[in-house]
């Protein structure tokens, strides 16, 4: 999904390169008879962009989960969810 | 019936125990599929049974979908 963001993002003339865009990632494992299943993942976006740049980065983050080939293959399997936190410079 | 865009084949070579090699298209090494903490713990390896950690297959979906 942080792929999809950055290249979203850059089509839009936002830099999301060289360390501008880390993402921190939680899966959550339960165990349903005695199997570990992937229930749950939470995607923590952390973007460095001037302020001027925050609304379209907000409204690219609201979307861009529609075009990630990963996020659609497992979303109906697993709850994924994501956070765009802005650092602005 | 789509036709198939692209057709991934990996393959994996286990090693003993819970460790794998994938051999991932386009990649010159290959990554390594183990277990650690409360992954071992829940298929009964102790540290004396689990010489060396590594990240599990559940880890490598979670990247997968993060990244």
């Amino acid at each position: 999904m942080t792929g999809t963001l950055g290249g979203a993002l850059e089509a839009r003339q936002i830099d999301a390169s060289n360390g501008r865009l880390t993402a921190d990632v939680e899966g959550e494992i339960e165990t349903e008879n005695k199997v570990l299943i992937i229930r749950r993942i939470r995607v923590t976006y952390h973007l460095k962009t001037p302020e001027t740049s925050r609304e379209t980065a907000e409204r690219v983050h609201r979307i861009h989960h529609q075009s990630c080939p990963v996020y659609m293959s497992l979303h109906k399997a697993i709850d994924i969810s994501t956070e765009l936190q802005i650092e602005a410079e | 019936m789509k036709d198939v865009t692209y057709l991934s084949k990996i393959r994996i070579e286990r090693l003993q125990g819970p460790d794998r090699l994938a051999y991932l298209p386009a990649e010159k090494e290959p990554v390594r599929f183990g277990v650690h903490g409360p992954v071992a713990e829940h298929y009964g390896l102790t540290a004396d049974r689990l010489p060396e950690p590594h990240a599990t297959t559940l880890d490598y979906v979670v990247a997968a979908a993060g990244g």
